[in-house]
């Protein structure tokens, strides 16, 4: 049996948001190491500020564009360091592509928000967009709602159409790795139930890494999942085995609703 | 509860609710008396003539056309100018710097450029283009001091429909591989777009409205203006001029009735605009 091809690792990570004048930095996160096999959805749970977030936005440098703070450490992709210097963030954004927790739908077209990312790579023939249109909207289960009107201003779609849209102009790029932050947190439901199936095909081609607060969507769509807590990890497996015997007791805790 | 003091409560409430109501009913009422004012001195003398004619007799007689042709030229100049640098300002302090000292004078100085009357900006006007940079009285010299009065306005509205705009929308723009200045030019303008010409409407009502600033650049002439060299005469100082030198009340009702008018167009093309950019 040949091993997995590991896409993503995460090396002895930390992370600090620069502090407010005169006081102390606070680490959001500590020593954060990890691996992620091609193929696979990695579900990152825990409760809030255990640094679930800021781990997924240093995965793509979303994290440096709004919010100064210093890392320590290496996240490789493909065994490339994204944070060495030959590394231009605006390329690995387009491999590492991120969803949302707030569904946002550009004010544009529904066909211009799926093409958006495409069209700034420099794809410009009618008929290579027409194909990745349809081509993602079907993979993210919105195609048949939409086929009709894809002139449609996309502001005007329910939320969970906007986060599968959103979904969708993220896959637009064909990235090797998916995160996705929290997709379902203002869904309802059958939107939820719609987004997760979305994933569970996806990751034939496509890795996800998907934060969640909602341990049960972890149980249903995720291969592993890793428990995060103040700032750590605590605890990665194969889902089942998480959910069944968890190796440390705060990971039990959370699960059965001690606390969180 | 004691049903004493509900219907106290209750009774107050209708009080608050009748005084909003007549509030409301008395900002109407003025506006509709300016309004009815207007058209009850001005209506008689509206005729398609009156725009499509030279005036005659200082302005006793004919009509307005040059008067016409030079607002609208000072207001679209006026505009062409202020709207770019307004809103790339706009774009540079929320987008570009950090809060910082800068910021906060160049903020200041725009403040303090929204204080200032029209009649200093004339005067300014008159002093740098018209004589230094000897561009006598013109459309262009005139234009450039409405650019500089209404500037403020513009920087300041676009600033607050900037600001406006979601952070995660932002997000999204960067996600999918965007550098800067494609997120602000795909995702934060069009997003803002309609704050933005809300600033843009209330700089040119302003333009258009304007007396002071222009009598001192533009000059009274009620020959056509043919470039923007030419000097030339906009409806509110004409307006001024026949009122003032008691010349016609007639004809200066009429022209304030048709800058109103031409006001109110400006507003109504503006909203359907926005609102056709919506829903195609």
């Amino acid at each position: 049996m040949t091993t997995p091809a590991v896409i993503l690792k995460a090396e002895n990570v930390g992370y600090a948001y620069e502090p407010p004048p005169g006081k102390p930095a606070e680490p959001a996160l500590i020593d954060i190491s990890l691996e992620v096999e091609t193929g696979t959805i990695l579900a990152i749970i825990g409760p809030g500020r255990s640094g679930k977030s800021t781990f997924l936005r240093l995965i793509n440098r979303l994290q440096e564009v709004a919010h100064p703070g210093a890392m320590t450490g290496r996240i490789l992709l493909n065994g490339f360091d994204i944070y060495s210097p030959a590394c231009d963030p605006f390329r690995l954004r387009r491999q590492v592509a991120f969803a949302f927790d707030k569904p946002r739908a550009l004010e544009m077209s529904i066909y211009d928000n799926v093409t958006f990312g495409p069209r700034l790579a420099g794809i410009t023939a009618k008929a290579e967009l027409d194909a990745i249109v349809e081509e993602t909207l079907r993979a993210a289960f919105l195609w048949d709602e939409v086929k009709d009107r894809l002139s449609l201003d996309a502001t005007r779609l329910s939320g969970g159409q906007k986060q599968r849209l959103s979904i969708a102009r993220s896959l637009a790029l064909k990235p090797k790795l998916l995160l996705l932050d929290e997709p379902c947190s203002a869904l309802d439901p059958i939107s939820t139930a719609a987004v997760e199936q979305a994933l569970t095909e996806l990751k034939s081609r496509t890795t996800c890494i998907l934060v969640t607060n909602n341990t049960k969507q972890a149980a249903r769509i995720a291969d592993v999942t890793a428990f995060f807590l103040m700032a750590r990890l605590v605890e990665i497996g194969p889902t089942a085995r998480m959910f069944r015997s968890p190796v440390d007791k705060r990971t039990d805790d959370y699960l059965s609703g001690r606390f969180g | 509860m004691d049903p004493a003091v509900r219907t106290r409560n209750e009774r107050i409430n209708l009080l608050g609710i009748g005084l909003s109501y007549l509030v409301t009913a008395a900002v109407g009422l003025l506006l509709a008396a300016i309004v009815g004012y207007l058209l009850w001195n001005g209506w008689p003398r509206l005729s398609a003539a009156f725009f499509l004619h030279h005036p005659e007799d200082l302005g006793r007689g004919g009509g307005i056309l040059p008067v016409i042709l030079s607002t609208v030229l000072l207001g679209g100049l006026s505009l062409l100018i202020a709207v770019p640098l307004g809103v790339c300002t706009a774009i540079y302090l929320t987008e570009y710097t950090t809060e910082g000292r800068l910021t906060t004078a160049i903020r200041f100085g725009a403040e303090c450029l929204a204080g200032i009357p029209s009649i200093i900006f004339g005067l300014f006007g008159f002093i740098l283009f018209v004589v230094t940079l000897g561009m006598g009285w013109s459309i262009l010299a005139g234009a450039l001091t409405l650019a500089c009065m209404v500037l403020p306005t513009i920087i300041r509205t676009a600033e607050e429909a900037i600001k406006a705009v979601p952070a995660g929308l932002r997000d999204v723009g960067y996600s999918l591989g965007a550098t800067k200045s494609q997120v602000v030019w795909h995702i934060v303008l069009p997003e803002a777009r309609s704050g933005i010409m809300t600033g843009i409407i209330l700089a040119l009502g302003r333009a258009l409205g304007e007396t002071a600033c222009v009598i001192f650049t533009t000059g009274v002439s009620l020959e056509t203006p043919i470039s923007l060299l030419d000097p030339g005469r906009p409806m509110a100082v004409h307006f001024y001029i026949l009122a003032r030198e008691g010349l016609s009340m007639e004809m200066a009702y009429t022209t304030a009735l048709t800058l109103v008018g031409l006001i109110l167009l400006v507003n109504v093309g503006a909203a359907w605009l926005l609102a056709r950019k919506r829903t195609s």
